[in-house]
């Protein structure tokens, strides 16, 4: 049971490179009972993953400086990290499901916090079955 | 040819004049003109050559024409009449100079060649000749060849001619209209052109006003998600919800500020000195209140904010606990910048109440502490010194232009 499972073994990597919205939802996702760490761009991202294996959901904004945008971090990941699950989030780009790694989520940006703890818990619930 | 000899008009040797017989109109001018006045004298005189060049010509159907002896004499057949126009009437046996006045110097050099025994041709050589009236141009393809007489010597002109005006006229209307044609299409071709070049560069303008739209509702929605967030950590920090709306909407009104400054530079660049004004002003009471100092440095877009924001925090914080409190408290803001990029801001208050670390961590330490440095990818230390709170943010100024606010 989904109940049942200890979510704070679940790690959610959040990739947004404006600091205050980073913190939102950082702390919307450990208010959940998740385990949250940051980047504020694709490459610290791709760090964190290479050092923790407890991550299992990518949750990226999609227009970022750096290396990559959040479309291409999100593919680059599904390829290296196939079961990581991946949600894009945007309030300037209409992402097309196409655009998307599959079983990739999307939300508008700005998003209802509801919606994306419901989706998590989707993924939490999918991961203890 | 039974036809021929059967005809009455046909000529016999026993008559003198049988070689005018027939010969249309003009064998009948050539009969009733007095040529007794003329150097030929009477035509039962004529040389055979003369006589055989006369029954040549008049028994043709081409125009032709030829000048005879020293006076040059007009004799030609009906089909060249047409030709004569206006000079028909008595043309025949009129000399040449007298007859052609109007073009006789331009033809003068082409009899002269036939006289030295040499043909010419001319093809639509064009010649100035009164008809109607009035001078006209004219166009004809002609030859001129010398007619021999009974001794050998050239003692006449024959001209074959084909009047070519129409045709030429004709060719010439065609080249205007076809050059008319072409300067049509070159303009239609300049105007369409023209109407391309619009036609671009609405596309061009219409282009740019829907990214600046996308670029406007990009801003909007991030500016929305940061509502959101400080409304969101209002909640979660306030201890009762008329203190959150209180928070909330102070915080917004922050954002607000920072934003007026970005819009009037285009959402580039803010000058730091202008951020840190706008943010303390809600919070002045008086002129001494405040020291800021520190070099001019251009703020890229979300460091704006970012430091707006935690100046908002600061000033609020100081305004409840801090040196903002009493009366006698003074805050001093600097900054400065060291080596490449990177930067320190100073916030340090004196003469305020004595204060002791806090024991919960609010919104305002969290956001100034673990927040703003993400601005500058760098660090905050938040001091509470008995003698007065410290603010440090050390980090590094990010290059102006890059917008991904």
């Amino acid at each position: 049971m989904g109940s049942a499972f200890d979510r704070s073994r679940i790690s959610i990597l959040v990739v947004e490179d404006e600091p205050l919205l980073l913190w939102d939802a950082i702390d919307l996702i450990e208010e959940a009972g998740f385990t949250a760490y940051g980047a504020a761009n694709a490459d610290e991202a791709i760090a964190l993953l290479e050092t923790h294996a407890d991550i299992r959901v990518l949750f990226t904004d999609v227009d970022m400086p750096g290396s990559m945008d959040g479309l291409r971090l999100a593919h680059a990941v599904k390829n290296r990290w196939p079961p990581v699950t991946i949600i894009v989030a945007s309030g300037h780009v209409n992402v097309t499901p196409e655009e998307l790694p599959e079983h990739g989520l999307f939300f508008r940006k700005p998003y209802p916090p509801t919606s994306v703890i419901r989706a998590l818990n989707g993924i939490a619930d999918r991961l203890s079955a | 040819m039974p036809s021929l000899t059967e005809t009455p008009s046909t000529p016999t040797r026993r008559e003198p004049l049988a070689f005018l017989a027939g010969g249309g109109e003009m064998g009948r001018a050539i009969r009733g003109f007095d040529w007794t006045a003329t150097a030929l004298g009477p035509p039962a005189r004529w040389p055979s050559a003369l006589k055989t060049i006369t029954r040549t010509v008049l028994s043709s159907r081409q125009p032709m024409c030829f000048w005879w002896g020293p006076e040059l004499l007009q004799f030609h057949n009906d089909a060249y009449v047409p030709m004569l126009a206006d000079r028909a009437e008595g043309a025949i046996g009129t000399p040449f100079p007298v007859l052609w006045a109007d073009v006789w110097d331009d033809v003068r050099p082409l009899v002269e060649e036939a006289f030295a025994g040499r043909g010419t041709w001319m093809e639509n050589l064009p010649l100035l000749m009164t008809r109607q009236g009035f001078p006209q141009e004219t166009f004809w393809t002609f030859s001129y060849s010398p007619l021999h007489g009974d001794g050998g010597e050239v003692e006449g002109v024959l001209n074959i001619v084909t009047e070519t005006t129409a045709a030429i006229l004709g060719r010439r209307a065609l080249d205007a209209a076809n050059a008319a044609l072409v300067r049509a299409n070159g303009s239609l071709a300049e105007e369409f052109g023209k109407a391309q070049a619009a036609l671009a560069a609405q596309h061009e303008a219409e282009k740019r006003q829907r990214l600046l739209q996308h670029e406007l509702s990009h801003r909007m929605k991030n500016t929305l998600s940061m509502v959101q967030a400080v409304v969101t950590q209002s909640l979660r920090h306030a201890s009762n919800m008329t203190d959150a709306a209180q928070m909330a909407s102070a915080r917004i009104q922050a954002l607000g500020r920072a934003q007026d400054m970005l819009t009037a530079s285009d959402w580039k660049a803010s000058d730091i000195l202008a951020v840190v004004e706008a943010s303390v002003t809600p919070h002045r009471d008086g002129d001494a209140r405040f020291a800021i100092s520190g070099p001019p440095i251009d703020l890229e877009a979300q460091q704006a904010m970012g430091l707006a924001l935690a100046i908002h925090e600061l000033a609020t914080n100081a305004a409840k606990y801090g040196a903002l409190s009493n009366e006698g408290g003074t805050v001093t803001i600097s900054w400065n910048v060291s080596g490449q990029n990177g930067f320190r801001f100073l916030w340090r208050e004196a003469g305020g109440p004595r204060i002791e670390t806090p024991t919960r961590r609010g919104f305002g330490s969290r956001l100034t502490e673990r927040v703003v440095p993400g601005y500058f990818a760098g660090e905050a230390v938040l001091d509470y010194a008995p003698s007065g709170f410290c603010y440090t943010l050390d980090g590094s100024l990010k290059a102006i232009g890059r917008d991904h606010s």
